[in-house]
């Protein structure tokens, strides 16, 4: 099928001209914009444009087509030239037509061209027997015909080919059959035959245009099959011997083979002549004719390789100072894409070698480490380039052997350079360490200290509130105390000893009243101390609630992106069917007023259900704010135990978080799943909280699957630190699944990531409060530790299960009675 | 020429229909759906390749819409269908990859399909 570019560019020089100068049949001009427009090629890609003419007109048209072809014939005599036009454009219809597969069109498409045969031949008229077989050609392509069928054709095309090119010398010849047939013979695993058809092309040739195209073929041919001597030597004659460069893509196929040619010459250290065809790549600049083909992508193109070519050879020469200006200007993007995904990974081994030459072993080593992990990226770049290759009908799988051969054979020679740089490397990755040790360092102590102050805090509170124990005791002896004081005044009183009843009356005044101000002052200071621990205990408890209403708002604040993106659907599709109703509303007026009443009542259904959709959308839309509201609210009475469909619940979590992270993040990426038990009971829970958990839970197993992922595609030097399973074969596939499941007397939640596990060392911490691993300022810490409480007020259980490098499993168990 | 558009929103289709009933019942455009990524390569592969403009989501659950897209260009090319991208993030990653994949066009939520009529035309008239 790709095969088959060539021809159908032949089909479409099909110019419009021609149709101008020998064309003025019934249908009007407009009508055939598609013949000549039907695909059109703009920067290097096939584009579709005018079809929209085909469903309406194609039948009528091959209608018309076919009566002017009756009436033609009718005419004594028949005109051959307009029975050649009219054939022509009955194929074309054909071909194009929107149900050719359906109806089998094929065999008419055929029919046209066989008939078309004959008569070409009987006019001399070159140009159309050729499109004639390139168009059966074509379709033989598309009905998958055997080889030998192929073949036959393509030689029977070479045949008619040459006894037409006898004679003409001065013009162009058009070798594309015999192109066609090598390349036929080549995709077939012949390849001797390719090469013995393109050789017989090449020896046949009598124009120059022909052998240019078969030493260009050859050349490219011997260079995929690594025999590099014969594919200099006809790359040499294809830049030596080219004829004048008139149009574009003879411009770019001779740029091309200059390249690959320099590149050759560089790898035999004959680099003054490699040099020397750098001005071939910026041959279409030169051609007044190819200007109009030259955009920014074919422009950044020849930038790019001129300046590699430079560069490596100045490299190759060892004169880095003369290299530099050219490595300057290499374009890291062409056509948008990175020159990574078009090319070799050169930028970052020229760059290497340019550092290792001028002796900068830091900056050569930092490329180095680029080269080697683009190197180690080729694999989907080798396809990509694998699928270029294929386009231009090149033997891929052998291409794509010998490229990954050689670019092992590279990386093996790299990895050896490397051995000798180990020694800075290492100080380097010391100093990494250092710092990343560092800084752990000075966040553990942050953690540390803030656990610290709440420790301390609670041992204040627990201080003061004995105090205040102690204060009351001493308040109760005291009072006691001076009970008995005062019955032992009684007594003295009741000896009779009058005399000194007033001293006494006085002393025990004063006593008394010293007894009342030393109560006093305990009593002030029992309340100071009872106040002051009170507002300690409630700053606490504030503090706590706030702490509590923190992490709600966090995990709320998580959920924002979501919510908007889930309530935006819903609002789109009540604004849509809102704006198209009123418009079907007038419509529905004016047929009442022409009497229409079949059409009126299909509008008015129509809106009924409009009306319908926008109750649902609203819906849809208020039952998210609802539960957004719900997630939020504060106060324990406001929450209570219904009766809840755990897979619902876990659905809407599971989106929402992904939506929360994706709006945050858009390199994030992972597969949801979800294996819900359908005969799953409800659960009589506090629906928000439980909400909280599992948002908890995905957004922790999210973190951790987008975690493993970046570290899966850091460069090559840390690949062996990489979790089990993420550098060998298949590539990683981020997956967070949710499960369902009734068990005995409970149900079972289970939240799985396939992330990188939690470490041994931090199992057992991972439900304390403040514990996180995520950064400073991301994590409160209490997310895993609110979520334990809250499954354990409902009578569950949390538990989690992981392996270090294959990910983790939380369980949540909640009893059903 | 038929326009197939991708959405997992079902409700899409009666919104489309409705939008775009003059054009419909003229016959000057005609609509597929489908209502997932999965849905539109089979149905791409079981019509072959008689959709020539493709309409698709980006944020869909299972093949997202901008590997859609990959797919597509990696698999039709001659001609390749014109692709046009949608999407509630109009963030500029989400435009710069579709447009690296070969994306024609990239529109954001909420459609305007005043805007997207005139587009659909431009291609169908170019």
């Amino acid at each position: 099928m790709l095969k088959i570019a060539p021809i159908l560019l032949l089909l479409l020089g099909f110019s419009s001209t021609v149709f101008a100068q020998k064309m003025n049949i019934g249908a009007s001009q407009a009508d055939f914009r598609f013949l000549v427009t039907g695909v059109k090629r703009i920067e290097g890609k096939y584009v579709p444009v005018g079809l929209n003419r085909y469903p309406a007109s194609m039948d009528s048209l091959i209608g018309a087509l076919k009566k002017q072809f009756a009436v033609e014939l009718k005419k004594k005599p028949a005109s051959d030239s307009m029975q050649l036009v009219l054939l022509e454009r009955l194929s074309y219809c054909y071909a194009e037509h929107p149900s050719y597969k359906k109806l089998n069109y094929a065999d008419s498409v055929l029919s046209y061209e066989y008939k078309k045969l004959p008569l070409a031949r009987k006019m001399q008229e070159r140009d159309i027997a050729s499109r004639a077989y390139g168009s059966i050609w074509w379709q033989y392509q598309l009905a998958k015909k055997a080889i030998p069928v192929k073949v036959k054709l393509l030689n029977d095309w070479i045949n008619e080919y040459n006894a037409w090119i006898k004679n003409e010398e001065s013009e162009l010849g058009r070798g594309s059959p015999y192109l066609t047939l090598a390349n036929l013979y080549e995709g077939s695993n012949d390849e001797e035959s390719a090469e013995k058809t393109v050789i017989k092309m090449l020896d046949e040739a009598i124009t120059t245009q022909d052998k240019w195209m078969a030493n260009d073929w050859l050349g490219h041919f011997y260079f995929r099959y690594e025999k590099k001597d014969k594919a200099i030597q006809y790359l040499k004659e294809v830049v030596a011997n080219h004829p004048p460069i008139t149009s574009y893509d003879p411009a770019a196929a001779l740029a091309n083979t200059a390249f690959l040619l320099a590149q050759l010459k560089i790898e035999k250290n004959e680099l003054d002549e490699a040099l020397a065809l750098v001005p071939y790549l910026n041959i279409a600049n030169k051609c007044n004719n190819c200007r109009g083909s030259l955009n920014s992508a074919t422009t950044e193109d020849v930038e790019y390789r001129t300046n590699t070519l430079s560069a490596e050879v100045f490299l190759a020469k060892k004169e880095p100072t003369k290299a530099l200006p050219f490595l300057k200007k290499i374009p890291k993007m062409i056509n948008g894409e990175s020159i990574h995904k078009t090319s070799n990974p050169q930028f970052e081994n020229l760059w290497y070698q340019y550092y290792l030459q001028i002796q900068d072993y830091p900056q050569a080593l930092f490329f180095l480490e680029k080269y080697l992990a683009v190197v180690d990226s080729t694999q989907k770049a080798n396809k990509t380039m694998a699928a270029r290759i294929r386009k231009n009908n090149i033997d891929v799988e052998r291409n794509y052997e010998a490229l990954l051969s050689k670019e092992k054979a590279d990386r093996e020679r790299l990895l050896q350079e490397q051995r000798f740089l180990t020694l800075e490397k290492q100080n380097e990755i010391e100093k990494i360490k250092a710092e990343a040790d560092k800084k752990s360092l000075a966040s553990r102590a942050e953690k540390a200290e803030l656990q610290r102050k709440i420790e301390t805090a609670k041992l204040q509170a627990n201080a003061k509130k004995k105090k205040q124990e102690q204060d009351f005791k001493i308040f109760r002896l005291n009072e006691a105390m001076a009970a008995q004081r005062r019955t032992r005044s009684f007594l003295v009183l009741g000896l009779g000893l009058f005399g000194l009843f007033a001293s006494l009356l006085f002393y025990q005044n004063r006593q008394k009243q010293k007894a009342n101000a030393l109560l006093k002052q305990q009593r002030d200071e029992i309340n100071l101390q009872r106040d002051k621990a009170e507002s300690t205990l409630h700053e606490l408890k504030s503090t706590q609630a706030q702490l509590i209403q923190a992490e709600k708002l966090a995990s709320l604040g998580e959920l924002t992106a979501g919510i908007a993106h889930e309530i935006q659907n819903p609002l789109n599709f009540v604004n849509n069917f809102a704006e198209v109703s009123a418009e079907m509303l007038d419509e529905l007026k004016e047929d009442l007023a022409k009497g229409e009443t079949d059409e009126a009542h299909a509008i008015a259904n129509d809106l009924k259900t409009n009306l319908q959709k926008i109750t649902h959308h609203g819906q849809r839309a208020s039952s998210i704010v609802k539960n957004m509201l719900e997630h939020s609210r504060q106060g324990r009475d406001a929450m209570h135990r219904v009766s809840t469909d755990i897979n619902a619940l876990a659905d809407e979590y599971l989106r929402l978080a992904y939506h929360g992270l994706r709006a945050k993040d858009n390199t994030f990426n992972a597969t949801m799943e979800t294996h819900f038990d359908p005969d799953l009971p409800l659960v009589s829970v506090i629906p928000q909280d439980i909400g909280r958990v599992l948002l908890n839970l995905i957004n922790n197993a999210f973190y951790a699957v987008h975690q493993r992922a970046t570290t899966a595609g850091a460069p090559l030097v840390g690949a062996h630190d990489q979790p089990k399973g993420a550098h060998m074969g298949r590539p990683y596939q981020p997956t967070v699944t949710v499960s369902t499941q009734k068990i005995d007397n409970q149900i079972l939640i289970s939240v799985q990531d396939n992330g990188s596990g939690i470490p041994e060392s931090i199992r057992e911490k991972i439900f304390q409060p403040f514990f996180t691993t995520k950064p400073a300022g991301q994590g409160t810490g209490l997310g895993l530790s609110l979520s334990y409480d809250i499954i354990k007020a409902h009578g569950g259980e949390l538990k989690v299960e992981t392996k270090e490098g294959e990910g983790s499993t939380f369980t949540i168990q909640i009893p059903l009675s | 020429m038929k326009i197939l558009v991708v959405d997992d929103e079902k409700d899409i289709q009666a919104l489309f229909e409705q939008r775009f009933r003059k054009e419909i019942r003229s016959g000057e455009m005609e609509f597929a759906f489908a209502f997932s990524g999965e849905e539109a390569l089979i149905f791409l592969e079981d019509s072959g390749q008689e959709a020539v403009l493709i309409l698709s989501d980006i944020n869909m659950p299972g093949i997202s819409g901008l590997e859609l897209l990959r797919r597509i260009k990696e698999k039709y090319k001659e001609p390749p269908p014109i692709v046009m991208m949608i999407t509630a993030y109009g963030d500029n990653d989400n435009h710069q990859t579709a447009m690296h994949l070969g994306a024609n066009d990239f529109l954001t939520k909420p459609l305007d399909f005043n805007f997207l009529k005139e587009q659909l035309k431009g291609y169908l008239h170019d």
